[in-house]
C-alpha cells in the first residue's frame, strides 16, 4: 500500500500544477457550493470517469475548505504517479489482502476533523455518460470505520465542450440528509439519486 | 437551406447538418430535430445518402479526450420520412449511449 506523504514542498509543486494545468485544460470549472459541517471530517464520494475528476474535485474543495485532502487511487495509478502521494493520495491494490488495510487507513483518516478523502466507489474508470453509477462495496468498510463521524458528500461531475474548444466541468455537490446505510445498495440507491438528478440539470443546459 | 440542397444534388459533395438547431448537452437522452431537415432533404434533386451519427467526449485513462462516433444509416432522400427518421435517430442515440458505457479504450 503506498500512504500519502507529508512534504510542503512537494505539496506546494503539486497544487501550483494542478491549478496551471486546470487553467490550461479548462474553459470553466462550475460548481454549486456547500455548506461544510465544523469539526467534522468530510467523506467525499464521486463518479470516476477520468483522471481530470480528481484533479477538480482537489482543486475545487481547496476553494472553500482548509481540509487536508486525501484520495484513494488503485495502486497502479499510485504507482504511475509517484507525486499524486504528496497531495494526499493513498493507494488500494482490488482483490489483495492488502485491501483491508487501505480502507482501514481511509476509515482511520476520518475520525480526525482535519481530513477529507475522496473515494470513487465505482473501483475503475466508466464512462461519463454511464446511466447507472455501480459502486463496490469496500466504501461501507470505510464508513464503519469511522463511525458516522464525518460529513457526507456526493460529487456528480460531467465534462462538456459547448461552444468553446475547452471543455467546461460541471459538478454538482451535495450534503445527503441520511449519512447512515444499512449496506451498499441503500448508500447506492442514494447516490444514484444524487447523480440522476444532477444529470438531469446537466441535459437542461441549452445554448 | 436551398443552397445546401443544391450542393446535396451533386453527388460529389457532403454536407454535415445539426438538425437540433441549437447546442444540446453531450448527456441528452433525446433528440429533437427540427422541421427545417425535412425541408432541406426534399429539395435534394438526385441520389443522396444520410447519415447520422452520436458523437461522444469521453476521457478515460487519458488527459486527452477521445471522441466516439456512432454511425446511422438512414437512407436515401427519396424514401426520407422526416417522423420515421427521428423515430429512428431517437432510438439509436438511446442505443449508442448505452454502447458507449462499453466501448474500448
Amino acid at each position: 500500500m503506498i500512504y500519502p506523504k507529508k512534504n510542503g514542498v512537494m505539496r506546494w509543486i503539486l497544487k501550483s500544477y494542478v491549478h496551471f494545468i486546470l487553467k490550461r485544460h479548462f474553459y470553466k470549472i462550475d460548481f454549486n457550493n456547500i455548506e461544510i459541517e465544523p469539526g467534522k471530517s468530510i467523506l467525499l464520494i464521486a463518479n470516476h470517469f477520468s483522471i481530470w475528476d480528481g484533479l477538480v474535485l482537489y482543486w475545487i474543495f481547496r476553494q472553500f475548505s482548509t481540509k487536508k485532502f486525501h484520495v484513494m487511487l488503485l495502486e497502479e495509478t499510485a504507482k504511475k504517479e509517484p507525486m499524486l502521494k504528496y497531495g494526499g493520495a493513498l493507494s488500494v491494490s482490488k482483490g489483495s489482502k492488502g485491501i483491508m488495510q487501505s480502507l482501514d487507513y481511509a476509515g482511520q483518516l476520518l475520525a480526525d476533523p482535519a481530513n477529507l478523502v475522496l473515494i470513487f466507489p465505482q473501483g475503475k474508470l466508466y464512462s461519463n455518460f454511464v446511466n447507472e453509477v455501480h459502486f463496490e462495496k469496500g466504501i461501507m468498510k470505510v464508513m464503519e470505520q469511522a463511525h458516522g463521524n464525518f460529513q457526507l458528500i456526493y460529487a456528480a461531475t460531467f465534462i462538456e465542450h459547448w461552444q468553446h474548444k475547452k471543455p467546461t466541468a460541471n459538478i454538482y455537490l451535495n450534503n445527503p440528509v441520511n449519512c447512515t446505510f444499512e449496506n451498499i445498495e441503500a448508500l447506492n440507491k442514494s447516490y444514484q439519486e444524487h447523480y440522476n438528478a444532477s444529470r438531469q440539470q446537466q441535459t437542461k443546459i441549452v445554448l | 437551406m436551398q443552397y445546401a440542397a443544391n450542393l446535396l444534388s451533386d453527388p460529389k459533395n457532403s454536407v454535415t447538418v445539426f438538425p437540433q438547431g441549437e447546442l444540446v448537452s453531450n448527456h441528452t437522452n433525446e433528440i429533437n430535430m427540427e422541421r427545417g431537415i425535412d425541408y432541406l432533404v426534399k429539395k435534394i434533386n438526385g441520389d443522396c445518402q444520410i447519415i447520422y451519427y452520436s458523437a461522444f467526449i469521453d476521457y478515460f485513462e487519458s488527459l486527452k479526450p477521445s471522441v466516439y462516433f456512432h454511425l446511422l444509416n438512414c437512407g436515401t432522400n427519396h424514401d426520407f420520412d422526416y417522423e420515421k427518421v427521428k423515430d429512428i435517430i431517437n432510438a439509436h442515440h438511446k442505443q449508442a449511449l448505452k454502447n458507449q458505457v462499453n466501448v474500448e479504450h
